[in-house]
């Protein structure tokens, strides 16, 4: 039992066990989940930030980083992702035939005020009254000018203009469908790895000037960075739909499997979704349990250990910790990919620096530096966070709590999620610091028959001065 | 050639003259001592071979290759190992992975291998078995599981030179080896020195345990306040003056 | 080029009361740090309940300033102990990174708790305006919800806004279009909506008054007739100088002259040799956290007397991360380094919202609408950064001082 407990296979069996069993059941038994149930939606979100926890247990578990800022990370793979999806929906250049009377014009734009009035008519559509003009509002006055002199009976002119090529609203003219070129399956999985690719080299970028840092410096500047990061996706909306974030609907979604994630095939497409996720989640572990097990995972932990040790042993220490940046940080941009669609709506609140501190918890609360500490943290204390939010309904609570009068108002704010990371965190801290399923090494001594064998093997790695 | 030659070796700290103008050999296959009370600025010397610690001024040669101011793991790769005086293994490793963390340089293995191969590639198993052959070395197989915190301090020692063996070096560095250890395990220590000698790597050592160096060294270095007070061969330091007043003013 | 020195007055105005906030919070930072090397977390915190417990003392019981002063501080030096006591005291022998944690996990608590107990804006008794920034965006993009009438009706000037913030990411703002009706709701990101609060009007009038002095601008080339840049000195804004200052000294002397003064600065070289000198070194850790706190809750003071609002269980991240940045700047464990690096930052931070857009516009030609003000604390995280990077001993520390 004591055995099997500390064996990182037989957790992530147990686990994929139970997401198959909870899940939803294949559309064709009739039974599938809905798009909106609660409890599919749930094992969504555990098993996207069990990729999240082993991403970030590459750096902190295994090379004994304590980084803030994994969030980047998470946000960044989503926008992506969603950017990704929404831009290419927009062809720009191809262009329309706008009703002249439908275009919008700012106050600024019509007294020729604003930057880049001339040039090409671009727009951007909008569904409640048309089409704002982005830039070339000198053309739209001219054509304004021309339609009021011709006199009211005239008949109403259109003008052509580009549809706008940026994200603030997924709208304008699509493409015909089935040319989206991440609209498929083979396409998202693309879209993906663009993501993880994206996120590596932003976490090599990002480790370059933290290499020389350890503890509480280190900590303190990925906080810093990411915070940096957030205010940009919050203020650069040309990218990350600023504020508003960047909505996904059933246009953009990419069809997986040939399920379109439209109303009537929506269970279809859920249920293939939720397999993606779950594939995606053993891959994340493979990775992690191979990089682990390699030159590379053993060169962390001695990173973790002793740095000055590490590097006396030959190990290029700036190298492994800027390719555990770089693996934490694909796995961070993978998971965060999946999040988009999960979301369907990404803002520059999934950058905040709660984010980040959700994940430490995860794998202060399972046990650093093991993978079945991050994959238990997160199951736990993601499930504990949605039993909250059930329990932050006082419908909820009055259904499921027998004995409540019929009109309780009885429940527990949202905000007390904090509140219990907190508490969970000073705890753990004080009664249990090294988690719930700490990293433990050795085991029985070798049996002399082993030892024997080991006596009698040739390597030419082993090597005492000239001789072998 | 000897195999390191070090010139006019030199490190300040803030106004803290911690070596000074300090020249040394170390010749291939010898086993070579640096004596002197605390403080002398012998590990200072040390670091400053390995890498850990840049000199302030000097050339230190190995192989005829200078080796100032090049990173402490290429320094390793070139074949210098060593120990450090307040042992410094990787605690919640077993013994056994310890040692395989000193063959890093001897592996190949790169990011995109682990990925593609995984864990049960021919490299890992025969690392697995050379790190216990190291260990068979030090006298340590039969404790290759348990985990590297749980070893006695004779036995920390002995761990953290085959971790140092295992990286493959023609000069092995020893900071204080015989501290902390019982008489039983030194006489002991002396037999493994001399095995890693004859087996062809160059020891260089820093003790304070004179029989030990008196009875194992070939040639001695004696520092004191960072200046190099004799050098010779063990007879030689014994009787000579500067060396019995340095070390009667500070008692051993 | 012509200099608008009325609006240059006022940057320099608010960069001096920001620095001084700042450094009023630093000051905690690196005397904790310098003693038992630890972030802090939590004091960014403290911070913000010493603003909380002065607006409510202030306001809602009406004390005099002279009284909400000492028994702010007294209350946060209560809490500073609380926090040394319960949380890290009990650590001084794990792993830093244990502490660190720690002291994360208090600041969740503290936060928690505050937002617990007052959920809403509303419970601080403050009156609220909204301005809801970029007028065309919203119109496009607020969805409506649960009956709220189409969203390009609404006007944000037509009546005073109702704040909802029961959600997360999003502010319903309601608005009454006719007296009588039912109000609009519309559920806006949060940060399209920006929530003023001024206290009421006790603070500004009866504490503080307008100094008006007249600096001459350019003449305006369309009236023909010169215009009159004026500039307030705000008086709130002398208070805030004249009590940072005053604190600074006070902590100052304390440090210097007393006796605890003495063992907190022997705590800081060597905890040893300081403990076997026969100081009682838990109790001097106890007490810099008290003289921290009583500082974090001064500034907490200024801060809502300055701002008159923004008062609310988010307050004290960014101010308590940058004051962490002037205490590395300044060099950590250096009172006057504090003071320094926090002054550094609030003139960084002030002259950057102030400016940043004006040099831009004038080295960029093209760079259109794009505003860069939002960027300044980014621009102080950015100045952390490198300091941390290139000079972690600060800029009053020396090399080879431990770091972390
Ligand atoms: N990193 C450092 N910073 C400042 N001073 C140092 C540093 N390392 C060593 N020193 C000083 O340099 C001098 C020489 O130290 P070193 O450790 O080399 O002596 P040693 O000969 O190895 O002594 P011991 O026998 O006690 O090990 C000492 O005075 C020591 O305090
Ligand atoms: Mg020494």
């Amino acid at each position: 039992m004591k055995q099997l407990l500390r064996n990182d296979w037989a957790w992530l069996g147990l686990f994929v066990l139970l997401f198959m069993v909870l899940g939803p059941l294949p559309p064709a038994f009739g039974l599938g989940a809905i798009a909106g149930d609660f409890g599919v939606q749930v094992l969504l979100t555990i098993m996207i930030y069990m990729i999240f926890g082993l991403g970030l247990n590459i750096v902190i578990g295994y090379t004994g980083l304590l980084d803030l800022g994994y969030a980047s990370f998470m946000a960044m793979g989503a926008i992506v992702v969603a950017a990704g999806l929404v831009l290419t929906q927009q062809p720009a250049g191809e262009t329309l035939q706008a009703p002249l009377g439908d275009l919008r014009l700012t106050q600024e734009q019509r007294e020729l005020e604003a930057n880049a009035n001339a040039g090409p008519v671009v727009v951007q559509y909008r569904p409640d009254w048309g089409y704002d003009v982005v830039s070339g509002a000198e053309a739209v006055l001219a054509a304004l000018e021309a339609q009021e002199a011709a006199g009211p009976d005239a008949e109403p002119k259109t003008l052509s203009v580009q549809p706008y090529a940026g994200l603030v609203l997924p709208v304008g003219q699509k493409s015909a469908k089935g040319t989206h070129p991440f609209g498929s399956t083979g396409g998202f999985l693309l879209l993906l790895a663009i993501a993880g690719v994206v996120c590596a080299a932003f976490g090599v970028l990002r480790g370059i000037p933290t290499l020389r840092l350890t503890g509480d410096y280190y900590a303190i500047v990925t906080l810093g960075i990411a915070e940096i990061v957030y205010i940009t996706i919050q203020n650069e909306g040309w990218l990350t739909g600023g504020a508003y974030g960047i909505k996904l609907d059933g246009e953009t979604i990419p069809h997986l499997f040939g399920a379109d994630p439209n109303v009537a095939q929506g269970g279809t497409w859920w249920f293939n979704f939720y397999y993606v996720v779950l594939v995606a989640l053993v891959f994340a572990f493979v990775f992690s349990k191979r990089l682990e097990l390699s030159r590379l995972g053993r060169s962390w932990a001695a990173i973790k250990a002793d740095e000055v040790a590490a590097m006396a042993s030959g190990i290029d220490v700036k190298k492994a910790k800027l390719l555990a940046f770089l693996a934490s940080g694909f796995l961070g941009g993978v998971g965060g990919g999946l999040y988009a669609l999960k979301l369907t709506t990404v803002t520059h609140a999934q950058a905040e620096v709660f984010e980040s501190i959700i994940v430490v918890c995860f794998l202060v609360f399972g046990g650093m530096g093991t993978i079945r500490g991050a994959l238990l943290g997160a199951a736990m204390l993601q499930g504990l966070a949605e039993f909250l939010r059930l329990l932050s309904d006082p419908f909820w609570v009055r259904d499921h709590v027998f004995f409540l009068a019929a009109d309780s108002e009885l429940s527990i704010p949202n905000e007390a999620r904090m509140l219990i990371y907190g508490l969970m965190l000073v705890l753990l801290m004080r009664f249990r610091p090294q988690g719930l399923l700490p990293p433990r090494a050795g085991g029985d001594p070798p049996s002399k028959q082993q030892q024997a064998t080991w006596r009698l093997a040739e390597t030419p790695l082993f090597r005492v001065g000239g001789k072998t | 050639m000897s195999l390191l030659e070090v010139s006019q070796l030199g490190k300040s700290f803030g106004g803290l003259r911690a070596v000074n103008d300090f020249s040394f050999t170390v010749e291939e296959g010898s086993i070579t001592a640096l004596i002197g009370p605390n403080g002398a600025g012998k590990t200072t010397a040390f670091n400053m071979v390995t890498g850990v610690i840049v000199p302030t001024d000097g050339s230190i040669k190995f192989r005829g290759q200078e080796l100032r101011g090049r990173r402490v793991d290429l320094i390793c790769r070139q074949g210098v190992a060593r120990t450090f005086q307040n042992i410094r293994l990787f605690d919640h490793q077993s013994v056994l992975e310890n040692v395989t963390v000193g063959l890093h340089r001897q592996l190949r293995t790169g990011f995109l291998g682990a990925l593609l191969k995984g864990p049960r590639t021919r490299e890992e198993r025969e690392a697995r078995v050379a790190s216990a052959k190291y260990l068979d070395f030090v006298g340590l197989l039969p404790r290759a599981n348990d985990e590297a915190s749980s070893l006695a301090y004779g036995e920390r020692r002995r761990l953290e030179i085959a971790r140092a063996l295992a990286s493959g070096p023609s000069l092995l560095l020893l900071d204080e080896p015989a501290a902390g250890m019982n008489p039983q395990e030194t006489v002991e220590l002396v037999e493994l020195i001399r095995k890693i000698r004859d087996a062809g790597v160059t020891v260089f050592l820093i003790e304070h345990d004179m029989k030990l160096v008196m009875e194992i060294s070939e040639q001695i270095y004696v520092l004191n306040q960072g200046e190099e007070i004799a050098r010779g061969v063990p007879e030689a330091i014994r009787n000579d003056e500067h060396v019995i007043k340095a070390y009667l003013g500070v008692p051993e | 080029m012509d200099i608008d020195w009325g609006y240059f007055l006022k940057t320099l105005c608010n960069a001096l009361s920001e620095g001084s906030i700042y450094a009023l919070i630093a000051v905690g930072y690196t005397m904790v740090y310098g003693i038992i090397k630890l972030i802090n977390f939590a004091h960014g915190e403290v911070y913000m309940i010493g603003a909380m417990v002065s607006v409510w003392l202030f306001v809602d019981q009406q004390l005099h300033l002279a009284i909400v002063i000492p028994l702010a501080m007294l209350i946060c030096a209560a809490l500073g102990l609380f926090l040394d006591t319960v949380a890290y005291k009990p650590l001084r022998n794990s792993t830093r990174l244990a502490a660190l944690i720690t002291a994360i996990g208090m600041s969740l608590i503290l936060q928690g708790v505050v937002q617990l107990i007052t959920p809403n804006y509303h419970a601080l008794p403050v009156d609220t305006t909204a301005t809801v920034v970029g007028l065309d965006k919203v119109e496009a993009l607020a969805e409506p919800r649960e009956g709220a009438e189409p969203v390009a009706k609404v006007r944000p000037d037509q009546s005073r806004p109702i704040l909802d913030n029961t959600h997360p990411a999003f502010v319903g703002v309601s608005w009454r279009i006719k007296a009588g009706e039912d109000p609009v709701t519309v559920w806006l990101p949060r940060a399209a909506v920006r929530v003023e609060q001024g206290l009421p009007a006790a603070l500004d009038t009866s504490v503080v008054g307008d100094v008006e002095f007249a600096t001459p601008s350019q003449p305006d080339t369309l009236e023909g007739e010169p215009a009159v840049s004026v500039f307030r000195l705000p008086l709130k804004d002398v208070l805030v100088w004249i009590t940072a200052f005053a604190m600074m000294g006070g902590l100052h002397l304390l440090v210097q002259k007393t006796k605890i003064g003495k063992a907190m600065r022997a705590c800081a070289l060597d905890q040893t040799t300081a403990s076997l000198m026969g100081v009682n070194v838990n109790r001097v850790i106890a007490f810099t956290f008290m003289v921290g706190s009583a500082m974090a809750a001064v500034a907490g003071i200024l801060y809502s007397i300055k701002v008159g609002g923004g008062i609310f269980f988010r307050m004290g991240y960014y101010p308590g991360v940058i004051a962490f940045a002037a205490a590395v700047l300044g060099g950590i464990g250096h009172l006057k380094g504090a003071l320094l690096g926090a002054m550094l930052l609030g003139f960084a931070s002030s002259f950057w919202q102030g400016y940043a857009n004006w040099g831009l516009h004038a080295l960029v030609p093209g760079a259109g609408s794009k505003d860069l003000s939002p960027y300044s604390f980014a621009f102080c995280f950015l100045v952390m950064i490198v300091v941390i990077v290139f000079r972690p001993y600060g800029l009053l520390g020396r090399a080879g001082a431990d770091r972390a």
